[in-house]
């Protein structure tokens, strides 16, 4: 029963950071529909500008950094939202080359976090729109709140399309077929549709937002040390996200070598050990 | 014992759990007519669950009280087939039962055996419950293949049935000595399965079994008091009854689980299924031998219990006896060993051994000598008090 840490905003206060005592760094989005810091009496939309990516970078690095985390949990701040995406009003100001950079820095930013073997969860407690499904696609793990949001790429209706990786993660993720008539429809649709195509791995009937934030909790909690092997998932992790793009024999060269480093872990020892032992194993993530 | 808290409102995964149920109950053959004005409820203790972890690894740690708080998928995956396995005898033991009731020898005993099948059904609700309401669509998964299994000794099987997860819960029950054999025998160990969930890591688990074990005790009180009417009427002769206890004490015997069991081990190391008397034990667990230890529990209950049974019976009658723990098991170290039915080694062939069992256990000259029985008043006569 993981309690949730006290967050504190990163520079640009767009993003509050903060970590579980077992090793869970929360980077929550925050800001309001023109992508500026909330402020009284605004609602949480979680739009983003270059500053909330900038926010969201930083906020990755840490997470990377930190020895003591091993798993890292992207969610909304606020009841209805994840995300909505990029700041309409605030694209609608920047020339084509900004637009450009701007993307490519969103871009690099969601690698970074598909890049960093730790487990990363995005928690959708609300609609996880445009931009927002963008960043959860980058995420290892999604898990949404019943009723309580939907998801969707709905750029084709500005003329765009989904260009922070979402053409090319929504078709990794669901296949091509069903990727094309998502995004040419630009259609939204509920977590529970969502997760009959395994977009969404879970959706959780918590009854209200503040139990959602628990129960997501709980559930990132078996990810953590010292019950779970994180430096195992994290090569999991690293074998299939990168194995993927790359032709089959190298991803079981890929795969080897992760293997090999595993053998080499503190970890395998200590988790055979403990199967031989008829025991709980507690590993140190190394 | 604390409050028992019943639920007033289910979730639609229940519900929908519900519908199947009913279709379940007409496909076995059970006629929901019988309930009477019997109500499904699902009860909880949430009291005598305890807060704390009380053994194993995780000692000390507050018990988990929803999925995401058990902290490893093979401690999940654990606790739903501990669910499954008890939930699955309970609709198992229905499915045995309920074609007895025509030919119930009082109103009493066909009341009896009623509410015995309402109570089995109703522990079934409650391990589907916990199944579909803690353990998302895993549960809900195992929740429905309750009802997809039917027990190999029901009248009614259609043709994929697939048979219950345990031995016992396929086992004919042809007659009512069976009947009163089986609650006895193999209820009592129900008992001991739901003790020793009692004291459970998994909350919700642990909190369903106080309102259980309160009605199990019912249904083992109506095994040995239905055997101690036998006995005192005195027309089904002792060498015949004792046929009976040989064939279901090795069998009750069994249900106990292989010895030094390491899925007993892992349950115990997880924290899910303590010892019998985990909480007035005061030493710690011979963890290698956790089934063993229960078995032998049980067996000196049944000893105890029949010492009570023997007390009715008529003068110049022999004693009923339990028969040794050696004898004829199919599950433990005395598998092939032939003993009989004292323990001491079987000496003689193969032929010797099948004439020994057709002397020891009920054959069908004794079911034929039984049925003339059954003509009779063979059974102390009962009112039925509401
Ligand atoms: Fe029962
Ligand atoms: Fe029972």
């Amino acid at each position: 029963m993981t309690s949730w840490p006290e967050l504190e905003a990163m520079p640009n206060k767009l993003v509050n950071y903060g970590v579980t005592d077992n090793g869970i760094a929360i980077i929550e989005l925050c800001s309001d529909s023109d992508g500026n810091p909330l402020t009284e009496g605004k609602t949480s939309v979680n739009t983003y500008t270059r500053s909330m990516w900038e926010d969201i970078d930083q906020a990755i690095l840490n997470a990377r950094f930190d020895d003591d985390v091993t798993v890292i949990m992207m969610i909304g701040h606020g009841e209805k939202f994840f995300s909505a995406g990029a700041s309409i009003n605030y694209l609608n100001t920047l020339t084509p080359r900004y637009k450009y950079f701007f993307c490519l820095h969103a871009n690099e930013t969601l690698s970074r976090l598909e890049q960093t073997p730790k487990l990363v969860i995005a928690a959708l407690n609300g609609h996880a729109i445009g931009g927002g499904l963008e960043i959860a696609m980058a995420a290892d793990i999604r898990i949404g709140l019943k009723d309580n949001g939907s998801v969707g790429l709905p750029e084709v209706s500005l003329g765009v399309l989904a260009g922070t990786g979402g053409t090319a993660r929504l078709s990794r993720l669901v296949g091509k077929a069903k990727a094309m008539e998502i995004m040419v429809t630009g259609r939204k649709f509920s977590f529970e549709e969502a997760q009959e195509m395994d977009l969404v791995h879970d959706v959780y009937d918590s009854t209200n937002n503040e139990e959602f934030r628990s129960d997501v909790m709980d559930y990132a909690s078996q990810f953590t040390l010292p019950y779970a092997a994180a430096k195992a998932i994290g090569n999991i992790k690293r074998s299939v996200q990168s194995g993927m793009e790359i032709p089959l024999e190298y991803h079981l060269a890929l795969e080897r070598e992760l293997q090999s480093d595993l053998f080499q872990s503190n970890d395998a020892k200590t988790g055979i050990a403990a199967y031989v032992e008829k025991k709980t194993p507690r590993f140190e993530g190394a | 014992m604390g409050e028992t808290e019943v639920l007033e409102k289910y979730k639609p995964n229940f519900e929908e759990w519900i519908n199947q149920f009913n279709e379940w109950q007409s496909r076995i053959g059970f006629d929901s007519a019988w309930l009477g004005d019997y109500r499904f409820e699902i009860k909880f203790d949430w009291d005598s669950a305890g807060d704390t972890i009380e053994f194993g690894d995780f000692e000390g740690m507050p018990k988990w009280e929803r999925r995401m708080q058990i902290p490893q998928q093979s401690v999940r995956d654990a606790i739903i087939s501990m669910i499954s396995v008890q939930g699955d005898t309970e609709f198992g033991s229905v499915e045995q039962q309920w074609h007895l009731l025509d030919s119930a020898p009082t109103e009493y005993d066909k009341k009896s055996a009623m509410r015995i099948m309402c109570e089995e059904q109703r522990h079934g609700w409650q391990m589907a419950y916990v199944l579909c309401n803690y353990f998302g669509d895993q549960g809900i998964r195992e929740a429905q293949k309750l009802l997809e299994r039917n027990s190999a000794a029901n009248p009614i099987r259609g043709e994929s049935d697939r048979p219950r997860l345990l031995g016992s819960f396929n086992e004919p029950i042809d007659n009512w000595l069976d009947f009163f054999c089986f609650t006895h025998f193999i209820d009592r160990d129900g008992k001991f399965q739901l003790k020793m969930l009692s004291t459970s890591s998994f909350k919700p688990l642990a909190a369903s079994m106080g309102p259980m074990l309160k009605e199990e005790s019912f249904h083992l009180g109506t095994g040995a008091n239905g055997l101690r009417r036998i006995v005192k009427q005195g027309v089904i002769p002792v060498a015949l009854l004792q046929k009976y206890m040989n064939k279901w004490v090795s069998t009750g015997l069994d249900l106990f689980g292989v010895d030094e069991s390491t899925s007993a081990q892992w349950a115990y190391v997880y924290g899910i299924k303590g010892r019998y008397d985990e909480r007035e034990a005061g030493i710690p667990a011979d963890r290698e031998h956790l089934n063993e230890e229960s078995r032998m529990h049980y067996f000196d209950e049944l000893a105890k219990e029949m010492e009570r049974i023997n007390k009715g019976r008529h003068e110049g009658q022999p004693e009923l006896f339990i028969p040794s723990d050696n004898f004829n098991r199919s599950v433990g170290k005395f598998v092939d060993i032939r003993t009989d039915v004292h323990g001491e080694p079987f000496e003689g062939d193969e032929e010797a051994w099948t004439q020994y069992l057709h002397e020891n256990l009920p054959n069908d000259e004794d079911v034929a000598e039984l049925n003339e029985y059954f003509k009779e008043e063979w059974i102390q006569y009962r009112e039925w008090k509401d």
